[in-house]
């Protein structure tokens, strides 16, 4: 039964490691309203078969004045340039939907930027939001080269 | 997925300065500005646009002190709760080496007329405010923001986008005034 098992758990402790070993960025997301707040970290680089991870949920109402804070740090001891920070809000269905086609007609907030990044390297933002309309909203930052990203899920009552 | 991320990656790379074809031209004349003034330098394009259902107005960089720079800011007109698009495009054309730690902070917020000299700081009435604080390398380092607003409230509002900490004794920004009618 052991025996069986080994190559598994080599499999298993591979990939474990290989995760690990892949992360590169990190990337603290969070969302203010007033005195509430909601906080959500960065997931690993995840190797297949990929699992997908609940997101943080946060909600408020229409018209609340909403602080967006997020900041992407790299943790490797490469370095890394030209890296592309990409954040968004867009409108989806339900909440865990994945991430929709970025279509500018429905995108209601979208920065990008590109910088150096070397160990330590950071770059934040505090970015003002107002949802008017009510439904279910995803907010994301993210590095697509290192497939690193932070998502929450807000409702908008 | 994929082809969202690259979809975005291209439109991040086809970034272009304002000055976009007449730069060739104006670089003999910017290296010989640069060298008379280097303390004036520009450091940073930028690129701000509001967009309503009928008009589309386009800002580029002035710089401060004076707080309200030294050119006249161009007027876009809205009407009240109509969907708006506020967009700018922040990029360094500073030679020499990388800015650190600079600030970029936009807001729209009201003022009393068109063209008035006083930049009030962003407070609770801002219709849009935020910042974004990153390095910025010589020639690739840009950041770039759209978002969707409206304004529920009639009146004049400046759109500015402007640097901080940007480590010199001037600092860039881009302004327009909207009139919200």
């Amino acid at each position: 039964m052991i025996r069986s098992l080994a190559p598994l758990m080599l499999l298993v402790t591979l990939l474990v490691v290989s995760s690990a070993s892949a992360q590169t960025f990190t990337a603290n997301l969070e969302v203010l309203d007033g005195s509430r707040h909601e906080l959500t970290t960065s997931q690993k680089a995840q190797a297949t078969p990929k699992i997908a991870a609940k997101r943080t949920q946060f909600e408020v109402k229409a018209g609340a004045k909403l602080q967006i804070r997020w900041k992407v740090t790299c943790i490797s001891k490469d370095s890394f340039k030209d890296v592309l920070v990409h954040f968004y809000v867009v409108p989806i269905a339900k909440a865990g939907q994945a991430p929709p086609p970025l279509d500018p007609k429905i995108v209601k907030m979208e920065s990008a930027q590109t910088m150096d990044f070397t160990n330590g390297v950071s770059t934040s933002a505090e970015l003002g939001f107002s949802p008017d309309e009510p439904g279910v909203y995803l907010v994301q930052i993210e590095v697509p080269d290192q497939q690193m990203s932070a998502a929450m899920d807000l409702t908008v009552k | 997925m994929v082809r969202r991320l690259l979809n975005w990656k291209a439109r991040v790379s086809n970034w272009t300065r304002p000055a976009g074809g007449a730069a060739k031209g104006l670089f003999a004349l910017l290296v010989v500005a640069m060298l008379a003034s280097p303390a004036w330098a520009e450091h940073f394009d930028f690129d701000v646009t509001v967009t309503s259902a009928k008009d589309k107005t386009r800002s580029s960089a002035d710089t401060y002190p004076p707080p309200q720079g030294r050119n006249p800011r161009p007027v876009c007109h809205a009407k009240v709760g109509e969907r708006l698009v506020f967009q700018f495009f922040m990029s360094s054309n500073f030679p020499h080496d990388a800015i650190k730690g600079v600030t970029v902070r936009y807001f729209i917020v009201p003022i009393p007329k068109v063209g008035s000299p006083d930049v009030p700081n962003s407070g609770d009435d801002a219709l849009v405010s935020g910042h974004f604080i990153m390095d910025f390398k010589p020639d690739t380092g840009k950041v770039g923001l759209r978002q969707v607003f409206h304004a529920a409230k009639p009146g004049v509002y400046l759109v500015r986008v402007q640097s901080e900490n940007s480590d010199s004794d001037h600092e860039h920004f881009s302004a327009l005034d909207l009139v919200v009618e």
